[in-house]
């Protein structure tokens, strides 16, 4: 816990001098000797601005990467990093107390590099009647850097930046800064980090996973399915692109989780297209999701490799080294494969083709022809949808007895899964609060279902590798790691088996049945 | 987090001079984080670091530490190094402590919480022998008494060490250092021949140097502005023993 410090900040006007703000202040403030230095500084976030979010930058200066806080300006933690990278995954850096830093804002993403400026700094110390530095003044002048040395002024800042402990002094010269200046003229360092990004031409916060597709209630559900869709699609081509750069292991996560909900919506809300065109799509986008299938699971065991070593005991954890040097073989392999299935023109006409269909559904959404005279307004669509999967949750969870078998639990968790594809797709609807309670409900019987069947899927994988090593050279000291991971996956299977009823009982009670019929009534 | 008190019962051997020199060189080197807490009410070594309290500052916001003491330690002017400015009102300090349910462990208490942002702290502290000092004692990992060369000097150390054994206290602490020493002096060099080769005191010394006492001109530490100096010699050498010997 600390008092907090903050830079205080100024945008002086042209022709400004900063030697005027030393000349009759009625402040008893004198300047220290002058001192000139030029700065770059390269600014990274990751893809979905994860650190702008919690109002942090990390900047890379020389040999330095610091954590900023954008309000006060100041860095918080600081850490030695020579390559000024494309781009560095949090999980690489070797300072423990800075990767704990970085990974509670993001643990999987990696951060990319965003803008480069160059800060010609021109310094003073500010001193007290004791001669003491109090704070330092900085006139500072940003330029965009771009490649061979070419440079374009962004903007001019003047920052009083307190030592520890001195913020009331502080703040004292900078009133009369102020007043100088006019107020109008105080700013913020999260504005110059909007200045550098403008200037870069990096669009900010222009990306995350969640729908955040405003639905009309009374609007044909035709049309809103389109825009979610849409939606959806829109996610898919964001992540395309990056796929095969492999910086980071969620590109293909929300690619398959767009891919997923696509299949979700078309599954579940009947009558958007004519039958033979939905089935064609679903079609499509199964395929889309098992030509990645692969991949994923590469990625997901890569991640877990400091997970496994850690269960295995000190005898047997170097032996499971053999079994990771396949799994980077087959990643490159199946990196190759995918990419070149993002590239095929079949895929891509497949894509085009669909996003003219949605365009011009959502533009003009001709209910498909039915018998039904019901109502197929969005909302009335929703609710029902919604109300049919939850009770679908129930009736399956409620049949599963004391012994859940390993397909009963995994059938379940298919179930809630399109359960929370519907409540988050159709979230707009429904007041904010129930929605986030109910959300959180399902929530929780999800982790342990997930977990119940990763743990077994795990389990099938690394017994597949065990069953490929008979046709291999023996390395029996690799069987036995991958038969200690596979009881200790067992193990903790079973106890998550325990806790499924207890979990599901916190689901199927009153209280989440009031929840549902106030969000489904209302 | 290690702590390391400047004490001696006797008053004018040297406290602060090591106090502010040997906080200055523990800041150095890779981003050690290091406070000297000025515990006198004298306020010398705030004074050296031209640092004075906030004016609400005094001995009760100092006992109830966390979030009043954090407000208070400011910056010098020597990345790394922070201090806690003494303040006047310290001198009732031991009066204040009576009236708390476990005094001796007040200090290390309230020091605990800057754990995570310090890697040492450094204690200028009062040349006295009360409830307050029992209370640095039981915060200090390392008591560093400088001793002058000299019979009353050496006098006031053993009857530190004899307080310690008395009241049960861990002697192991302490480790005498001798500091402002005259080779030119007979005396001096006998009772450094006598007593400086026992282990509980440092084989480093520090010479008597007029450059010391000059530190209230330039109110800095020595080794900050005449590096070169035969005491900011003598200060790095005394530092690297300590880190050696005492900081594994």
């Amino acid at each position: 816990m600390t008092v907090e410090q903050k830079s205080i900040c100024f945008r002086p006007p042209e022709g400004f001098e900063t030697e005027s703000l030393f000349e009759d202040n009625g402040l008893s403030v004198k300047p220290g000797k002058t001192q000139k230095r030029r700065v770059r500084r390269i600014f990274y976030d990751t893809f979905e601005w994860q650190l702008l979010a919690n109002n942090t930058a990390a900047v890379q200066e020389n040999r330095l990467l610091s954590l900023y806080n954008l309000d006060t300006g100041l860095p918080f933690a600081s850490v030695g990093h020579s390559a000024a990278a494309r781009f560095f995954r949090p999980f690489e850096l070797e300072d423990e107390k800075f990767r704990s830093e970085i990974e509670r804002y993001t643990e999987l993403r990696a951060l990319i590099k965003r803008c480069a400026v160059e800060v010609d700094i021109v310094s003073q110390k500010l001193l007290d009647e004791e001669e003491k530095t109090i704070a330092i003044l900085n006139r500072e002048t940003y330029f965009l850097f771009k490649e061979k040395k070419s440079r374009i002024l962004i903007t001019e800042n003047l920052a009083i930046t307190p030592l520890k402990g001195f913020q009331e002094e502080a703040e004292t010269f900078a009133s009369g800064t102020g007043k100088l200046l006019g107020r109008e003229h105080r700013t913020r360092y999260r504005d110059l980090f909007m200045q550098f990004m403008d200037a870069a031409g990096v669009p900010v916060n222009d990306y995350s996973s969640k729908i955040r597709i405003t639905l009309q209630p009374g609007d044909p559900v035709q049309k809103s399915a389109a825009s979610l869709l849409l939606g959806t699609l829109d996610i898919m081509k964001r992540n395309e692109p990056w796929i095969p750069e492999n910086i980071d292991t969620e590109f293909l996560h929300d690619y398959r989780v767009a891919v997923r909900r696509t299949r979700s919506v078309l599954g579940t809300i009947r009558d958007i297209f004519d039958s033979g065109t939905t089935a064609r799509y679903r079609n499509a986008f199964r395929n889309a999701g098992k030509a990645c299938n692969a991949l994923r699971d590469c990625d997901v065991y890569l991640l877990r490799e400091s997970d496994y070593r850690a269960m295995l005991p000190e005898s047997l954890a170097p032996h499971i080294a053999a079994f990771f040097n396949e799994l980077h073989e087959l990643h490159r392999i199946e990196l190759r494969r995918f990419s070149s299935f993002l590239r095929s023109k079949a895929y891509r006409a497949m894509l085009d083709e669909w996003n003219g269909l949605l365009g011009e559904t959502e533009r003009n959404p001709v209910p498909v022809a039915t018998q039904d005279t019901e109502d197929r307004s969005t909302l009335a669509v929703a609710k029902k949808n919604i109300r049919k999967a939850w009770k679908k949750v129930l009736r399956h969870g409620r049949a599963i007895p004391a012994q859940a078998s390993d397909a009963e639990l995994h059938s379940l968790r298919i179930d809630c899964k399109k359960l929370r594809y519907l409540l988050e797709l159709f979230a707009s609807l429904f007041p904010d609060k129930t929605m986030a309670t109910v959300v959180r409900q399902l929530k929780e019987l999800q982790e342990n279902l997930g977990m119940f069947v990763d743990l077994a899927v795990q389990q099938q994988y690394l017994a597949g590798h065990i069953e490929q090593m008979k046709e291999k050279p023996s390395d029996p000291e690799l069987a036995a790691a991958l038969g200690g991971l596979i009881t200790t996956l067992h193990c903790r299977q079973q106890k998550t088996r325990k806790l499924f009823h207890r979990t599901f009982r916190h689901f199927d009670n009153d209280e989440t049945e009031t929840l549902f019929n106030a969000l489904l009534n209302s | 987090m290690k702590t390391i008190a400047l004490y001696s019962i006797k008053g004018g051997v040297g406290k602060t001079a090591a106090a502010v020199n040997l906080s200055y060189l523990a800041s150095k080197g890779d981003a050690r984080q290091t406070l000297i807490c000025d515990l006198d009410p004298q306020g010398a070594s705030s004074f050296y670091f031209r640092i004075s309290p906030r004016d609400k500052y005094n001995s009760t916001k100092f006992l109830e530490g966390s979030a009043k003491i954090y407000k208070n330690i400011k910056a010098t002017d020597f990345e790394g190094l922070d201090l806690l400015p003494s303040d006047f009102s310290y001198r009732n300090l031991d009066l204040e402590l009576l009236e708390e349910k476990k005094p001796q462990k007040k200090l290390r208490k309230n020091i605990n919480e800057l754990s995570s942002e310090y890697r040492y702290i450094f204690f200028d502290c009062p040349p006295n022998l009360t409830l307050f000092s029992e209370s640095i004692f039981a915060a200090a990992d390392i008591i560093l008494v400088p001793v002058i060369p000299t019979t009353l000097s050496i006098r006031t150390y053993e009857q530190l060490r004899k307080f310690f054994n008395d009241t049960g206290l861990d002697s192991s602490k302490i480790r005498g250092f001798f500091n402002m020493v005259e080779k030119r002096k007979s005396m001096h060099r006998e009772i450094i021949e006598q007593r400086g080769s026992q282990p509980d005191f440092l084989k480093s010394s520090v010479p008597y140097n007029s450059e010391v006492e000059k530190m209230g001109i330039y109110r800095a530490p020595l080794n900050a502005v005449h590096p070169s100096s035969a005491a900011a010699k003598a200060f790095r050498q005394l530092w690297e023993e300590i880190q050696v010997d005492l900081l594994p």
